[in-house]
């Protein structure tokens, strides 16, 4: 049962060397004096205790022992039933996180409630003093657990480097309401910048992160974060508002609000709205590449409905509303993407129906868009399969109808007035395979190798498609994906023409005892018949000539794993594509990866990033994405963190492209205090988008 | 009660002796042995033995031996009793003061307190317990001493008996 | 080479599966299809009717920016799916682990050609799920009883 010591009056266990006392009164005991009462034990060289009121009075080595706490004074006087009291040079250790520390004066004010005057606070072990908060006057309060100090100074390593006139922390992991720790930085953009998150933890399910950032060159700014969750909902509103940037004079903000919710019986919910003031928001205001790298800020809202379909059936259906705000790179201005307002699609898949898989995707779009030809599209694909499998192998030939018809506001070309265009087009594929298996031993464990031999035919007779608008199709990149597709056009607007056979074998190595493929090789070719008549030039996918493709993925060795891939073209066997990685991951927190990535006339960059631990305390970090075909550094990053025993110091350079001839240089300079606080900017998360692998050691 | 101390005093045990106090010097001495019980109004001692000292103004002085001589005494004005256990037990009814020696254990309502030499004021109610090698003490007498002590009831009505 | 033919269809340790997947993701079906036409198991709807229950714990579908163009704008990113499956018997008491399967796929990008390359996207995430069903259903064979 509860045991709290105050609250109701409890028996008073003593024991010592001597004890005299008047009944009733007082008792006194004397020599190395032990006193237990409920869950308080006491001990110390000599003990007063009143039993009427039930004051106590110890002097000598006292030592308090209570549930949350452990107490360390010369003298103590206080009350057993109030808890309220008084200890001289007080030393105290919290059993809830490892705070400890010292004081001038310790005053008990009730349960779970004390204040230390002149207070010393951390959470460093008991011999090592490199860092402490210095206050004036420290609350202790042991049921929120949470430390409130005034007139507090931070010291590292005895030198003062933050002084706050008010500051709270919480000693336990719960979420608890109160400023968080202050976030320094300077950036070239917005001059020296502070900011003071204040949590607010609403409820149980709902809490909110209110941030006002000041910055030198900027002004004012409040970033708020708004985060909630209930039965089978959840959702998060971010809103940063800058009432009047000092450089530009003019009002800024960001929106990023989601939500995603079940509306029962099979229906799903989800709303994804992004909107900023103007173009260079984020390259002002934002630095993480994940902001500055973006075009178009998708607006959507989503309802879909997912079911089964009788035995082996499967029926999803699903309502978009989607916009994009595209915030434009003045240098390279781009279209923004078609509205659609909105889309009905109805997938369903119905198989083993007398042998046969049935498969229907349709979809019912209106597109619209301030300049270009827009208007209705319908598009409607059918299609039936028969499956003939046995115990060595499977045939699969599939045959489909794809009709779509359009609407438009104007004809999609100046040449003709024709506004319902419609195509409509069989599709036909003949997909087979067999799987062999052989069992081996490599390095001490028995595996399987499997051999998978696959060949795909598709046919697909020309179309005209030249005077039919473009609204969501362009040329799939070139995969082992995209090699057993029959289309070759993302989207519906272009259904390329086909007279093809791809001719496949990959290899897997699977490890007997688990069921886990450890490395697979394959290889493919696709053998065109026929020239291709329908194309969609895109600037970055291959020309038409690629056709072999190599791919090879998984783990070489303990701890290495790779992802290669080679595409040749089958003409003049001139590479087309080459994306290659390796990393070596030998223990949490050491890792290093490297990868080189060319694409003809599009790209061709090399990659290299680490952390590696080294002298048992340091790590470090580093991250270059190199671009040799613009023979320019794209992203860079380098750090150093050493984690001593209760506390870790990151210093983080990162330099990544905003836009053309921009770059945004960061430096993240971090000391956390561990459960504590960390003060100046969080580089954990550029660290994470710019190392695979990469792990917070300093948890542990 | 304090009345006791005028009331007489009734012993019965197995075997009595007296001896006259004339040759004592100024105590006539009595010895009582076998299972002894004193009683003095509210007053109860039992003991195996009890060596009973009467000087010629009537103060007595009594030590009683046993394998714990067991005593109790009820409290002044209140329906209350001080029950105490000990190897050997001095009473001295000039100083009211009641001594315990070895294994010594006094209990006063629910409080109790236990070392190896207690001194029980029974006027003043004052008590000193010390943890002191004793020739009565056994072995495993660690020398310490405790004390239990109940929280007063402080409001005797509403406190329900826990 | 001692290479022998692998009958497509492979044998299960239990008859009766029963397939508890995340409201909302088609993962649960496409593993259903697989289950029934490749092996002799026979997957039930009740929960009680079951001697093994495949779950999949999670699917999570996650996106990194792998390159970027001269003017900072993303060039491919690196679509990740992740997908844990746990075996348990009608009790809810795990029959084995399985380890996460971490497949990744290269998603070429150009902003403008936003539209498609979603549509892209989604063909690429639906082809991991189609690899993440035929390494669970490798796994769970895997899985030898007793």
């Amino acid at each position: 049962e509860q045991l709290s010591g105050s609250g109701e009056s409890q028996p008073v266990h003593i024991e010592a060397d001597r004890i005299d006392g008047h009944y009733q009164q007082e008792i006194e005991a004397t020599g190395n004096v032990r006193m237990r009462r409920g869950d308080q034990t006491l001990s110390a060289d000599h003990v007063k205790y009143y039993q009427d009121t039930e004051d106590v009075e110890v002097k000598g080595n006292a030592l308090l022992e209570r549930p949350d706490d452990t107490l360390w004074g010369t003298f103590l006087q206080m009350n057993l039933q109030t808890d309220i009291g008084e200890l001289r040079d007080p030393r105290y250790a919290l059993k809830g996180g490892n705070g400890r520390g010292s004081g001038s004066l310790l005053l008990l004010e009730g349960e779970n409630q004390y204040r230390i005057k002149k207070a010393r606070y951390t959470t460093c072990p008991e011999d090592n003093h490199d860092w402490y908060i210095l206050a004036d006057d420290l609350e202790i309060d042991n049921e929120k657990k949470v430390g409130t100090a005034r007139h507090a100074s931070i010291r590292f390593k005895d030198v003062p480097i933050l002084y706050l006139p008010w500051m709270n922390f919480s000693f336990s992991k719960e979420r608890k309401t109160g400023f968080l720790s202050p976030i320094m930085g300077n950036t070239s953009r917005s001059g020296v910048e502070v900011s003071v998150p204040f949590y607010w933890n609403i409820a149980p399910n709902y809490d909110a992160t209110i941030t006002p950032r000041l910055m030198s060159r900027r002004g004012v700014m409040l970033d708020n974060e708004f985060r909630y969750i209930g039965q089978g909902l959840g959702g998060r509103l971010q809103f940063d508002y800058l009432p009047n940037d000092l450089v530009t004079d003019t009002t800024r903000y960001g929106l990023q609000f989601n939500h995603s919710q079940f509306l029962g019986s099979g229906w799903f919910g989800a709303l994804n709205y992004n909107r900023v003031s103007d173009h260079n928001y984020f390259r002002d205001l934002g630095n993480n590449i994940l902001f500055t790298s973006q075009v178009n800020l998708l607006q959507q809202a989503t309802a879909s409905y997912f079911s089964e379909l009788g035995r082996n059936g499967m029926l999803t259906f699903s309502t978009l509303m989607q916009q994009f705000q595209t915030v434009q790179d003045p240098r390279a201005p781009i279209i923004s993407p078609f509205k659609i307002l909105p889309r009905f699609t109805l997938n369903a898949v119905k198989s083993n129906v007398y042998g046969l898989d049935f498969d229907l995707a349709s979809s019912f779009t209106h597109f619209s868009h301030p300049t270009l030809p827009h208007g209705l599209r319908f598009t409607a694909f059918p299609s039936v399969a028969l499956p003939l499998e046995n115990s060595f192998g499977f045939i699969r030939p599939r045959v489909g109808l794809h009709y779509t018809k359009y609407d438009l506001n104007t004809p999609a070309f100046p040449g003709t007035n024709d506004k319902h265009p419609d195509r409509s087009v069989p599709i036909f594929s003949l997909d087979s395979g067999v799987v062999l298996e052989r069992d081996m031993t490599l390095g001490g464990g028995n595996f399987i190798q499997t051999l998978e031999p696959r060949v795909f035919y598709t046919y697909i007779p020309y179309r005209e498609q030249r005077l039919l608008p473009n609204f969501d199709s362009a040329e799939m990149d070139f995969s082992f994906a995209q090699l057993f597709m029959e289309k070759r056009f993302s989207g519906e607007d272009r259904i390329n023409d086909a007279n093809e056979i791809t001719l496949a074998m990959s290899s897997r190595l699977i490890h007997s005892a688990t069921g886990n493929e450890r490395l697979r090789f394959s290889v493919g070719q696709r053998i065109r018949f026929s020239d291709r008549r329908v194309l969609l030039t895109s600037p970055q996918v291959t020309r038409a000539g690629s056709d072999f493709i190599a791919e090879l993925s998984g783990s070489l060795a303990q701890h290495v794993k790779t992802d290669a891939g080679i595409q040749l073209n089958q003409n003049n066997l001139l590479i087309e594509k080459i994306r290659t990685g390796i990393s070596y991951n030998p223990a949490p927190g050491q890792v290093i990866n490297a990868g080189y990535r060319f694409t003809r006339d599009v790209l061709e960059q090399v990659d290299l990033s680490t952390q590696w631990p080294f002298l048992k305390r340091w790590q470090g970090f580093a991250a270059i994405n190199y671009s040799l075909k613009n023979d320019k550094l794209l992203a860079g990053l380098l750090g150093l963190e050493y984690n001593a025993c209760c506390w870790s110091l990151r210093l983080v350079a990162s330099r990544f492209t905003t836009a053309t001839q921009k770059t945004s240089t960061n430096i993240f300079v971090q000391l956390e205090l561990n459960d504590l606080m960390r003060i100046g900017t969080n580089p954990i998360r550029v660290l994470q988008q710019s190392i695979p692998g990469y792990v917070r050691t300093d948890l542990q | 009660e304090r009345a006791d101390r005028d009331k007489p005093i009734h012993l019965e045990a197995d075997r009595a002796t007296v001896e006259d106090y004339k040759q004592k010097g100024e105590f006539r001495t009595s010895i009582f042995t076998g299972n002894v019980i004193l009683t003095q109004g509210t007053l109860i001692l039992r003991a195996d033995k009890v060596v009973m000292k009467e000087d010629s103004t009537g103060y007595r002085h009594a030590t009683a031996y046993g394998n714990l001589v067991s005593y109790r005494q009820k409290r002044d004005g209140v329906d209350e009793y001080v029950e105490a256990w000990s190897r050997r037990a001095e009473y001295d009814n000039k100083t009211d003061k009641i001594e315990l020696f070895g294994s010594a254990r006094l209990k006063r309502g629910t409080d109790e307190v236990e070392g190896d030499y207690i001194s029980y004021d029974i006027a003043s109610d004052f008590f000193q317990v010390f943890g002191q090698p004793q020739a009565e003490n056994d072995k495993n007498s660690d020398h310490r001493v405790r004390a239990v002590i109940q929280p007063k009831a402080k409001q005797p009505d509403a406190e329900t008996e826990k | 080479c001692g290479f022998k033919l692998r009958g497509q269809v492979s044998e299960l340790p239990f008859e009766r599966i029963y397939i508890r997947a995340p409201a909302g993701m088609t993962i649960g079906s496409d593993l259903e299809r697989v289950i029934t036409t490749h092996t002799q198991a026979r997957v039930v709807k009740k929960i009680e009717k079951s001697d093994a229950v495949v779950q999949i714990v999670h699917a999570i579908r996650e996106k990194r920016i792998l390159s970027l163009s001269e003017g900072g704008r993303v060039r491919e990113f690196e679509l990740i799916y992740r997908v844990a499956a746990r075996l348990l018997d009608s009790h809810n008491t795990e029959l084995a682990p399985l380890q996460e399967i971490r497949l990744t796929r290269i998603l070429p990008y150009l902003d403008a050609q936003e539209l498609a390359k979603a549509a892209e996207e989604e063909m690429l995430y639906k082809d991991m799920q189609k690899d993440a069903v035929q390494q669970i259903l490798r796994q769970i064979t895997a899985v030898t009883l007793g």
